[in-house]
């Protein structure tokens, strides 16, 4: 058991009004955090700290801080979650850091992902790109159907599971150069093209997906695979390949 | 698609990128084995590789190829253009702290700028050989130590002359057409890196064609592999070839084609 030591950091932080103003990058100075702490669990500290000084506090999305909700998000020191792998920022411990570190801490930046105040920016491009595609039929006439009488290979149930663990969160986005969307967007795809309950819109949904996707103004994919690395799910890029060929069988096979 | 939509989605043009890309490759390897004959040294490599330059710039079907690859590099161009213009507005407020390096090979973030840098040298380099041999009617032809020209189809015309018909070089004996003259591409090129024949350029240009041909390791180092992915192959099975194959193409090819300047260059006085 690593032994709590007091960590003194210093904060540069993005700090924005609201959506029309100009923001900048403030400098705060947090002491004595526990390196047991999560960095939200150190932003907390922060902002009571702020708050007790009278001043505003940061604004930043979170939920349910255990890794499963996609609301927590941050740029930390030049990449989305922070430095460690696998994690989102809410599971992000303060032991990565040591004492005397300066944090950056900005919001994802994208065209498609506005900030809203301080760290907080707006995700609903998600949202609608997943009501342009992301659900499948289900028949509500008569009795509930057992989901398991439906037989499914192994790999295929295993590989939409993968992809059904992509939490939304848009680190993906904000990791790309491109801020490309493509690994979200071909997690959601994947998911439902592999399962039998997925048939009935594979085609449309693809083309849907990915026109809202180009729309919403997210950029295109060049495989640097940045996005594999940042992302805290460790979604695969095998998704973007099967992506791209959904996408093309979809495109010739459709009648106008 | 309509050209329209192809050029709205992100996933169509990637696939042309890829494509154009993947030809593109080909085309490289078609090339340089052409190129490689250069490595031929004395008066055989001379006609070898002048036999072959005339059968590639006067075949129907290897001008066509030819053309074929200009208009697709041009593609390869807008779209690359297009995508960059696209990728660059997705962002429009960029991170005052970020470490790209840690998630993206270097190869893979700089495929705009290589790419920019093999558009200089392409068209440098077509300037250099591919317009005067299609444009430049006092081209050098070639000729042997017993003062005889030689037709286009590589035959020696025993005491002949040139004379021009409709502006171009034609080989004459005894006032008979023998046809066009055979031109002396390996003499230009040779002489093009040579230091007594383009004394300080003959340099500048091996270091030119040497610092393409890095930008050329650097943009197939991640093209290569990338083009697979983009038509969708990623496969447990075979991704470990492909990144191989790719690894190999993008160090071989251009290792080779810069090869030919400095052998030229430090070979000759
Ligand atoms: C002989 C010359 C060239 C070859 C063999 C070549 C090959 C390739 C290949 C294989 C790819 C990967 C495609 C993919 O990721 O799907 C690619 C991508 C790219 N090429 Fe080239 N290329 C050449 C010339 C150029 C030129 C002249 C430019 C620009 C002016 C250029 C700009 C680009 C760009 C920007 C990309 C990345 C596109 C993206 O974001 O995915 N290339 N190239
Ligand atoms: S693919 Fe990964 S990084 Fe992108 S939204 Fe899903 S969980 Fe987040
Ligand atoms: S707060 Fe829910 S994943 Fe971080």
């Amino acid at each position: 058991m690593a032994t709590i030591k007091g960590m003194n950091l210093t904060l540069k932080i993005w700090r924005q009004k609201d959506a029309n103003s100009k923001g900048k990058i403030e400098t705060y100075k947090v002491k004595d955090i526990s390196d047991h702490m999560s960095f939200l669990e150190m932003m907390d500290v922060l902002n009571e700290q702020l708050i007790s000084e009278n001043k505003e506090p940061v604004a930043f999305d979170h939920d349910c801080r255990e890794g499963i909700c996609g609301s927590c998000s941050l740029h930390i020191n030049g990449e989305p979650h922070g430095p460690d792998r696998g994690v989102t920022t809410c599971q992000l411990h303060m032991r990565k850091f040591n004492s005397g570190d300066t944090i950056y801490i900005e919001p994802f930046r994208a065209k498609a992902f506005p900030v809203i105040k301080d760290l907080v920016v707006d995700r609903s491009a998600f949202d609608r790109i997943i009501q342009s595609g992301g659900f499948v039929s289900v028949n509500t006439s008569g009795n509930t159907q057992d989901a398991n009488a439906l037989p499914i290979p192994k790999a295929d149930a295993d590989k939409a599971f993968d992809a059904a663990t992509c939490i939304g969160c848009g680190a993906c986005v904000a990791s790309c150069k491109n801020a490309s969307a493509m690994l979200f967007v071909s997690a959601k795809v994947s998911q439902l093209s592999l399962l039998p309950q997925g048939q009935v819109e594979r085609e449309e949904r693809v083309l849907n997906m990915v026109s809202q996707m180009d729309d919403e103004g997210f950029g295109n994919c060049t495989n640097t695979g940045a996005c594999e690395v940042e992302c805290p799910k460790g979604i695969s890029l095998e998704n973007i390949a099967r992506m791209n060929r959904e996408f093309l069988k979809a495109t010739i096979h459709k009648e106008e | 698609m309509s050209i329209s939509a192809i050029l709205k989605s992100s996933i169509a043009k990637k696939w042309l990128m890829a494509l154009t890309g993947l030809f593109l490759c080909l085309f490289l390897v078609g090339h340089l084995l052409g190129n490689l004959q250069l490595f031929i040294g004395g008066w055989d490599g001379t006609v070898k590789f002048n036999e072959y330059a005339e059968f590639m710039s006067s075949n129907p079907i290897v001008q066509t190829v030819a053309w074929i690859t200009k208009i697709l590099i041009g593609v390869h161009v807008v779209l690359a253009l297009l995508l960059v213009i696209n990728n660059r507005s997705a962002r429009s407020t960029n991170y005052k702290y970020n470490r790209p390096d840690k998630n993206a090979k270097f190869s893979s973030r700089t495929m705009g700028w290589m790419g920019t840098l093999l558009l200089v040298f392409i068209v440098v380099h077509l300037v250099n050989f591919w317009a005067p041999m299609h444009y430049d009617n006092e081209f050098p032809v070639q000729l042997n130590e017993a003062g005889n020209y030689y037709t286009a189809d590589g035959i020696e015309q025993v005491n002949s002359y040139l004379q021009k018909v409709e502006g171009k070089q034609h080989v004459f004996i005894n006032k008979v057409d023998m046809g066009l003259a055979m031109r002396d591409l390996a003499k230009v090129t040779k002489d093009f890196f040579s230091k007594t024949e383009n004394g300080v350029t003959a340099l500048l240009m091996m270091i030119l064609y040497a610092i393409a041909m890095l930008a050329v390791a650097f943009h197939l180092s991640h093209g290569f592999a990338s083009a697979f992915q983009s038509l969708g192959i990623n496969h447990k099975k075979y991704n470990g070839m492909i990144k191989l194959a790719g690894m190999a193409f993008s160090f071989i090819v251009p290792f080779v084609f810069a090869a030919i300047p400095v052998y030229l260059y430090v070979t000759q006085a």
